[in-house]
């Protein structure tokens, strides 16, 4: 025993060719033989097949990073040119109230306010916050969200209090011959 | 260790991107990636340079014999 184990420390220890960094079973066999298990027939990693496989988790988080952000650039520049799209009943507004509708497409629900001085001002309906549908409360003239008491300026869309991050995505509007347009996003 | 480390490091740093994309901060994406490349650089460097003590020498540079 004694003298297998000396005979193997020479063997590494002297060896120039072996190394645990390039064939680290080979390297390591003679180590292996004193202990009784089949190593093969275990999922061994070894310690530079574990730094490869970090390696290539973090070309794979660099590539989702860089991923997101290319796509959010791209639909960001996607939505510069929105068609207009006339707002059916907006003209009947009462000030203090509000109407829904959908812009840019059937799915994007909107809310158009008419507030109590008689201008009107859309927003996107979902809460900055975690998409919740705002709506109009009346008795505070402003935007509340019902899921976590979030509420927006009615006026401006800004953020008055509650945990929504950022301002309600601004719809901007145009009076065409006495009829009301949503021409963008602002 | 540090590769682990960076590892959490960059899943931070995907979260806050995914985060900024979704709430349209475009001004913090391009840091943010840059960081994530940094991180993946230093990862393919310590990969590729860094070995471990030689099994010939301890840590106080003594030449260990034979038995």
């Amino acid at each position: 025993m004694t003298k297998n184990l000396s005979e193997t420390i020479k063997h590494v220890v002297a060896s120039e060719e072996l190394s645990d960094e390039t064939d680290v079973r080979e390297a390591t066999a003679p180590f292996q033989a004193e202990f009784p298990y089949e190593r093969d027939e275990e999922a061994q990693v070894t310690r530079r097949e574990f730094c490869n496989f970090l390696g290539l988790t973090s070309a794979a988080l660099f590539a989702g990073a860089a991923g997101f952000a290319a796509k959010a650039a791209l639909d960001a520049r996607e939505s510069v040119s929105l068609a207009p799209a006339r707002i059916e009943g907006a003209e009947l507004l009462a000030p203090n109230s509000s109407l829904n509708f959908s812009y840019p497409t059937e799915r994007d629900s909107a809310i158009l306010i008419r507030t109590a001085d008689g201008a009107y001002h859309a927003y996107g309906q979902k809460c900055t916050h975690l998409s919740c549908p705002v709506y109009y409360a009346r008795e505070h003239q402003r935007l509340e969200c019902p899921c976590h008491e979030g509420a927006f300026n009615a006026a401006t869309g800004a953020v008055l209090y509650g945990p929504p991050p950022r301002a309600l995505d601004a719809i901007q509007i145009e009076i065409r011959d006495g009829q009301i347009w949503a021409i963008g996003r602002g | 260790m540090m590769l682990v480390m960076i590892n959490i490091a960059q899943l931070w740093i995907l979260a806050a991107t995914i985060d900024a994309a979704l709430a349209r901060h475009f001004s913090v994406l391009v840091p943010l990636v840059v960081a994530s490349g940094v991180c993946f650089v230093i990862t393919l460097s310590i990969i590729k340079w860094w070995r471990p003590t030689s099994r010939k020498k301890t840590s106080t540079g003594y030449v260990r014999e034979d038995r």
